[in-house]
């Protein structure tokens, strides 16, 4: 099944038409990347479908409603939840606090907590901490544990990897993995096309604001324009 | 000597402790939505007209008129918030701003027009008398319900944001309105929310004010509204103990400025020290040294 489904979907900031016509789907149950350039406009797509921009054209359709009007906080309450670029997590809260911000709309159980320290146990020896305070890695892991708190079916992930060293970013891919087995639905935005082809199903290459290229991800992987521009092969 | 310095003391804790309360909501609007909210001074004007009325022209009693006045005011900041901020809060700060002091002169003008600049005398509550505290040290009654009421208030409000679910909505919107969204947070609701506390705020200190200084006019919110705004940026605007600090800090300098300096020069010294603290720690008391948000 479809679960989510985008549907030539343009937006603009502005003048400027950042997104020009994008159209791709997630299967129940699959992890698909959207990889691209700086500027070609994933986080744009990522955000018209969390609600936080509106699509100037086209549809987003999650569970075949179409959302792409809908408000954010309908969204998420409907369980499309997004980790976003550079985490954002709440600095002045505590490690704790920004995991109750996760269950916002559904009110926190102490085992739900227990669920994201055992997923990342760094993450319970800090939770008394100020969120401000942890190290880059550990700052991805509160971003996702955080958005896993509200038992999201559907998680949108913009560039998890972004300024973490080799082994934090196997790390993370691990969990995204994991998560994914245990059965929430993964788009993800990489820049590190290696990493996000080697645990997708499928993937959409987008060039400024367009789908260049879309298949699975063992196609893209031998893909010679790919790896070209994106594999640094 | 030491008994005349502690009555000053008390002096000043009691008309610190309302500039405390009148600066916590601009501060709590500041922390949200990075906004002046130039209109504050005006719902403590707002607040004591509601009271007046309600006392003077309904024959209510004066607890349920405060009670009936800051749910008001908090009506009043919310639409405030409604017609004339949100629809800018994507512009620049400045058009906001005078936004902010085109709301205020708003206010003033339509209660002018309304009620004409003459003073009405506030129905104080009869609160006389003095508890003997040692020696010949007294606090009037008064001062002394001031100081508790405010100390209550700020007490009550530091559960909510710290405690309640509401109150950390309104944390998380003010360090990040986005990733607050991405939480499933209503921002606009969060941000009608904070209007609503900080002008309930107001209203309460606007009765204590009033119960001070008894007289009712278009202009009262002006002067006070100033000295509040001031102890919010001496404190650290956006950072809610700061506004408690900073308002304290200056009714007790302000008391001591009138006792011992000079009546006339109480508003140089205030103002002056704002410069001062301004230039030594731009972002106020308790702000960090790095940077200007909350
Ligand atoms: N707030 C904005 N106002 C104007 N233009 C914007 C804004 N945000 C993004 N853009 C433009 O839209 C285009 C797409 O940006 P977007 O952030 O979606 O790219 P991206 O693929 O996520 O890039 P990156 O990999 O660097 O995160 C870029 O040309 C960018 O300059
Ligand atoms: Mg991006």
């Amino acid at each position: 099944m479809k679960l989510l489904k985008v549907t030539d979907l343009h937006v603009s900031y502005g003048a400027i038409t950042a997104v020009k016509g994008v159209s791709f789907h997630v299967n129940e149950g699959e992890i698909v990347t959207l990889i691209g350039a700086n500027g070609a406009g994933k986080t744009t797509v990522m955000h018209a479908i969390s609600g936080l921009l509106k699509p100037a054209s086209g549809t987003i359709e999650f569970l075949k409603k179409n959302i792409s009007t809908t408000a954010p906080h309908k969204i998420i309450a409907q369980g499309l939840v997004q980790v976003p670029e550079g985490r954002r997590i709440f600095a002045k809260m505590t490690v704790k606090e920004n995991l109750s911000m996760g269950a916002y709309l559904k009110k926190a159980k102490a085992n739900d907590y227990q669920e994201i320290y055992s997923l990342f146990p760094r993450l319970h020896e800090r939770r008394r901490q100020l969120a401000g305070t942890l190290s880059g890695g550990e700052q991805q892991m509160l971003a996702i544990g955080r958005a896993l708190m509200s038992k999201p079916k559907m998680l949108l992930l913009d560039e998890p990897s972004m300024g973490l060293a080799p082994i934090l970013v196997k790390e993370i891919f691990r969990i995204i993995k994991e998560c994914n087995n245990a059965g929430v639905t993964i788009l993800l935005v990489e820049q590190n096309a290696n990493m996000a082809l080697s645990i997708a199903d499928r993937a959409y290459v987008l060039e400024t604001g367009l789908v260049a290229l879309e298949g699975s991800a063992e196609d893209l992987i031998a893909n010679d324009d790919v790896k070209k521009a994106y594999l640094g092969a | 000597m030491f008994e005349m310095f502690v009555s000053h003391l008390i002096n000043g804790l009691q008309i610190g402790s309302i500039y405390a309360l009148i600066a916590l909501g601009y501060t709590m609007v500041y922390g949200i939505v990075k906004l002046i909210n130039f209109a504050h001074g005006d719902v403590i004007m707002v607040g004591a007209f509601i009271i007046l009325f309600l006392v003077t022209g309904a024959g209510i009693p004066f607890i349920p008129a405060v009670l009936t006045a800051m749910a008001g005011c908090a009506l009043l900041g919310v639409l405030m918030e409604k017609i004339a901020y949100k629809p800018l809060r994507n512009a620049t700060r400045l058009s906001a701003l005078i936004t902010a002091i085109g709301v205020s002169l708003f206010l003033q003008n339509a209660f002018l027009v309304r009620f004409s600049p003459n003073p009405r005398p506030f129905p104080r509550p009869a609160i006389s008398g003095s508890l003997n505290l040692f020696g010949d040290v007294s606090i009037s009654y008064l001062a002394l319900v001031t100081i508790v009421v405010s100390a209550v208030m700020m007490i009550l409000l530091h559960f909510f944001v710290k405690g309640t679910k509401m109150g950390k909505a309104m944390r998380a919107v003010s360090e990040d309105s986005g990733a607050a969204c991405l939480m499933g947070i209503n921002v606009n609701n969060t941000i009608a929310v904070t209007f609503a506390v900080g002008s309930a705020l107001a209203a309460v200190g606007s009765a204590l004010y009033a119960s001070t200084y008894p007289q009712v006019e278009p202009f009262m919110g002006l002067q006070m509204g100033l000295k509040a705004f001031v102890a919010a940026v001496l404190g650290g605007i956006g950072i809610i103990p700061g506004a408690m600090l900073g308002g304290i800090l200056l009714g007790i300098v302000e008391s001591m400025t009138k006792a011992y300096i000079s009546t006339q020069l109480s508003d140089a010294v205030v103002y002056g020290i704002l410069i001062i603290v301004l230039l030594l720690k731009p972002s106020g008391l308790m702000g960090k040294t790095t940077g200007e948000k909350v």
